[in-house]
Order: C-alpha cells, then structure tokens, then sequence
C-alpha cells in the first residue's frame, strides 16, 4: 500500500465516526430489513398467495437487502465528511502539502472510502440476513442460500453501497463547503429524486426510472420495492452497477475539472 | 554567535560588526566545536521570481522577487495584509501564482520527490477536533515515510507527550502551534517555512523556537519565517525581507539594517574639525545639544573609525558613545517611506 493511501486509512479509523456510522448501518438497517420482512410474512397469512412469499427468492433478497436505502444514504454522508470535512477544518492544505499532487489524494480517499462503503454493506446485508432468519425459520420457507442470485444480491448489496460512498466524495471534491454538499446529496436522495421517479413512473418511462440511483441500484440488487415506483422492465445487474459508477464520476470529475485545482485556505 | 554562523565580520569597514564575538571566544569555540560535529547539508536558495497574484481583481502580491539563502534564519517581515501569507501559501503550492514562480532551488513544491523530507511547513495550526495529536502526526508519518517511532520522537521533542493520546480539539493555542510544528519537522526537512510562529506561543515557547531555529539553520539549513514584527524576529533572523502592499521593501542582512542607520555621539574640544574629518570618513553628521552640551551626532557605529579620524584630526575626544537604537521604529519608518 502506498503512503498516500495507509494515511486516509488512518484518517478514517482515528476518528471515532466511522464504527457510530457502523453500528447505525447495522442496527438501522436491521431495523429497516422488518419492514420487508414483516409486510411478506403479511401478505403469505392474509392473501393466501398459491406461493407463499418466503419461498420467492425475490421476496428473501429484499429482505436481504431491507437495510440497503438507509445505509446507501449513511454511506453517501461518509463519503461527503471525508472529502468536506477537510475543507470544513481546514485540513486540506496539510494533506496537499504531504501529497501536492492533489489527484494521488483524491484516488486514495476514493480507495479508502471503497473499503469503508464495503464494509457498510456488509453491516447491511448481514443485519438483512440475520432478521431473515427468524421469518424463514417461523414460515418455513428457505434462504436460498443454494442460489447463485442470492449470493449476487448480496455481494451486490455490498458493491452498491460503496459506490454509493463514492457518490458523496464526488459531491464533496465538487462542492467545497461541506454543510452545502450535504444539503445536495440528502436533498437529491430523499427530495429531488423520489420527485423524478414520480414523474418517470406517471409518464411511464422507464428509462428514466433505470437511469436514476435508486433504479440503478435496486437493478444490481435484484429486488423492486413495492414501496417506490419500479420500471416495468428493470435493467440488468451490471448495467445497474455501470449506471451507479456513472453517478460516481459525474460529480467527482466535474469537481476534478471545476474546483480541485483551486487554492486551498 | 556571529562567527559560528555567517561571517559578517567580512563585510566593508562602515559596516563592520565589532560586537559579534570573535573566534577567540572560549564560548564561541565551544560552539563551533559542537556545530562541527552535527552533519552540514547542502540545501539550496529559496528563489521568489516575479510573483504576483490578486483576489478579485485586488493585488495581494506584486512583481515580488528575493532569495531566501541556506544557512541562515530568514525574517519575512510586513504589516498585517503585507501579502506574506499569500506569498507563503504560493511557495508551498496551495496558491496558484498568476505570473512568476517560486521555488525550492530548481523544484516547484509540486515537483518536489519526497515533499515532506524536502520542506517542513508551519501554516495556520489547523487540526480535525476528533483526532489526537498521535493520530494526527501518524497521519502524517505515513506520507512522510516514518514509523510510529519517530512520532513519540517529535511528541517529545515539543514537549506535547503528556497530551498526545487526547483530542487535539481541546488544545491551546501553543499547543496547536507546537503539534503544527512537530508534523512540519516528521521528515527531517532540508527548510522550514512558518508563517506568525509565535503567535500563541509564551514567552517560554517563543525563547525555545528561537533556539530551536538558530539550531535548525546553523546545519546548513534553511528557515523562512513570516512575522508583521520585526522585534519578534529581530532576535533569530539573520536576513530580513521586508514587504508592503504585495512588494519588496527591503532585503537586508539584519546585522547591516542595524548599523546603516544606526548612529554614534561624540563630544570633542573642536567641532568644526571634527566635522571636516567626519566628513572626510564619507559618514552623515547632524550637529546637536542637550543638557550636557553640544554633541556631534554621527550615521554610523563604527567607534573606531571615527575615532580615529578624531585623532588624526587632532581633536580632543570627551565621550564617544554608540547610539541606542531602535530595530522597530527603523521598520515602521521603511514601511512608512515604502507607501
């Protein structure tokens, strides 16, 4: 491992913020995982579906994946404080003076940050998975865990939510105040895009429902939620996961081109 | 001090520093004996090359160029808003200059190899409230290319030990200075750069920079410090830059910027030709009185030029007396002259 890269590790771990944002992804996201898990074990007692819910893998992989809308929005805030917070403290002149070439910094911070966002989802699937296990022992259906897709699903649910991480240091190399790129990013997530996906799902184009995050996201997880408005015709896992980078790079490399090069206070 | 250091007793006769101690000092004999023993480094000149830079349309910087020599403890000195800050932050490359350069011998700080072997640097004392001072150093060690080792080294070294494994949120104002300077120092730099170093240091902390700097440079490295004092410096700086308004004021070698304006009195039975011989050595005079008499009041320290003059002329001396003088109030007075 490279200097540059042992010493955002180190960013990270030494301050505490990281295991709190730990210990919510999993306890949250576990939390997050009954909702999914609860309203399947509902519909199986009172619609009496001719296939009962725990024995659909889809049902199971979004039990799975129940913690991944919450932790996707923990990981883009880490991704944010790592890049803003430095701004915010003014930190960053005594990394740029460490590593003047200020894209060696930027892709540490990206490769510590993919580490960190895997780890999340791992939190995040794991607490999916272990409130799964209840329902399907009471049910008597199966965690298919003999499933290729399972697996997929769960490997994925981790992926996304470091792409996701990625999304915020995007944000947070772009937008250099960091209160104002966290405004941004949980506007986008919770405002500005459950917004569009309204509008794509009224006007019926799921394009548009494919080309946006959440879309993108539940395309690599495999799972719609009943919840939000799904396309009629989802996108495959990879092209899921090729339209989720892509929300990574456009803001990191607007800010590469825009704001990177700027002085440093 | 001065013959352990840079010679200036080698400098022209009006400008002739009697006061320094010569090599004949047992002290300084001592001195040089130690200094001989620690390892000397080639380091080559800071080089400031036609810098200039604004912000929003208003000129910080302005066609500056100096050279900041090896060796020695440079004073960078001017008014609060001088543009040394600025000056500073281009040199280390958080600024992008507009035109010119500066750089460390042929590197722009960017280009530099090892940048924290190369450079150590002092800016503001800046650090994320969470992270202890340890943390913060091994932070930077891993860049630096240090263990853990040399981190406790530095801790001790700035006497920061006993608050290492506690929140740098809660330090003081010298303690922040003392942590900056511990991680400016991880990888052994070649030059120092500080900008306002002893702003929060007491009075303890400020006497033990001093030493720690004139150390620092007497290895044959450099030392860039920024001050809007020249008190402050006055004491550790062997060369001064002094800037106003984004331009050069005046580079000098504090020992010269003493003695050019410096002034002698002498009290002599025959003040016409006195005058002509003062006249004669090529030194401004003024004559003046106060309560002990009429005195002749002579641009120079030189005692014994002037005296000797004063003999030849063949005049009684009554009293023959170096001026004391005041560093500060010449500063002001360029800073005033410079608008």
């Amino acid at each position: 491992m490279s200097g540059v890269l042992v010493s955002e590790m180190r960013k990270i771990y030494t301050v505490r913020l990281w295991w709190i944002m730990l210990i919510c992804v999993f306890l949250l996201g576990g939390a997050y995982a009954l909702v999914p898990a609860f309203s399947a074990g509902l519909a199986q007692s009172t619609i009496g579906d001719p296939t009962p819910a725990f024995e659909v893998p889809g049902t199971l992989r979004s039990i799975y994946n129940g913690g991944n809308t919450l932790a996707r929005i923990l990981a883009l805030v880490i991704g944010i404080l790592a890049m803003g917070g430095e701004y915010r403290y003014k930190t960053m002149a005594t990394t740029y003076l460490a590593t003047p070439v200020r894209m060696r910094v930027v892709r540490a911070k990206a490769l510590s940050l993919l580490v960190v966002g895997l780890l999340y989802g791992l939190a995040s699937v794991l607490a999916g998975f272990l409130v799964a296990i209840p329902f399907v022992l009471f049910r008597d259906g199966s965690l298919f865990l003999d499933r290729g897709d399972t697996w997929r699903s769960l490997i994925l649910g981790m992926v996304s939510i470091a792409l996701w991480t990625l999304i915020g240091m995007g944000l947070g190399v772009l937008i250099r105040n960091m209160v104002l790129a966290m405004l941004v990013g949980i506007g986008f997530a919770y405002v500005v895009e459950p917004a569009l996906t309204a509008l794509f799902f009224v006007k019926h184009w799921d394009l548009g429902l494919n080309l946006m995050p959440t879309g993108a996201t539940n395309a690599m997880l495999g799972v719609t939620n009943p919840f939000l408005f799904a396309a009629q015709d989802p996108f495959s896992w990879w092209a899921g996961m090729l339209v989720l980078a892509a929300w990574c790079l456009l803001p990191a490399v607007a800010g590469v081109l825009i704001t990177l090069r700027r002085d440093v206070a | 001090m001065g013959s352990a250091r840079r010679a200036y007793v080698e400098q022209p006769d009006l400008t002739r520093d009697y006061g320094a101690a010569t090599a004949a000092d047992p002290a300084s004999v001592a001195a040089q004996a130690m200094l001989a023993a620690v390892p000397q480094r080639r380091v080559e000149p800071i080089v400031i090359d036609r810098l200039s830079k604004s912000f929003n349309g208003k000129p910080a910087v302005r066609n500056l160029s100096f050279i900041v020599e090896s060796g020695v403890v440079t004073g960078f000195l001017g008014p609060n808003g001088a543009g040394k800050t600025t000056t500073l932050r281009m040199l280390v490359g958080l600024a992008a200059p507009m035109a010119g350069s500066a750089t460390f011998g042929p590197y722009a700080y960017a280009d530099l190899p090892r940048p924290q072997q190369t450079v150590g640097c002092v800016l503001e004392a800046n650090f994320h409230p969470g992270r202890t001072g340890r943390n913060h150093l091994r932070v930077l060690a891993a860049t630096a290319d240090v263990d853990d080792d040399r981190v406790d080294e530095l801790l001790e070294l700035v006497g920061l030990t006993p608050v290492a494994t506690l929140p740098a949120g809660g330090y003081s104002l010298g303690m922040r200075q003392r942590l900056a300077l511990a991680g400016a120092l991880l990888g052994d730099p070649d030059y120092l750069i500080l900008d306002e170093p002893s702003n929060g240091l007491d009075p303890e902390g400020i006497r033990w920079l001093r030493a720690f700097l004139r150390n620092f440079a007497a290895r044959g490295r450099t030392v860039l410090m920024s001050s809007h004092l020249l008190n402050e410096v006055g004491a550790t700086a062997d060369d001064i830059v002094i800037i106003n308004a984004g331009r050069l004021v005046k580079q000098a070698r504090m020992a010269e910027l003493g003695i050019a304006e410096a002034t002698s009195r002498a009290r002599v039975s025959h003040y016409q030709r006195a005058e002509r011989a003062i006249a004669e050595l090529g030194a401004a005079f003024e004559r003046g009185t106060d309560e002990q008499g009429p005195f002749l009041r002579v641009r120079t320290q030189d005692l014994y030029v002037i005296g000797a003059a004063l003999f030849n002329a063949n005049v009684a001396v009554f009293e023959l007396t170096r001026e004391p003088y005041d560093l500060e109030q010449q500063f002001f007075a360029m800073l005033e002259a410079s608008k």
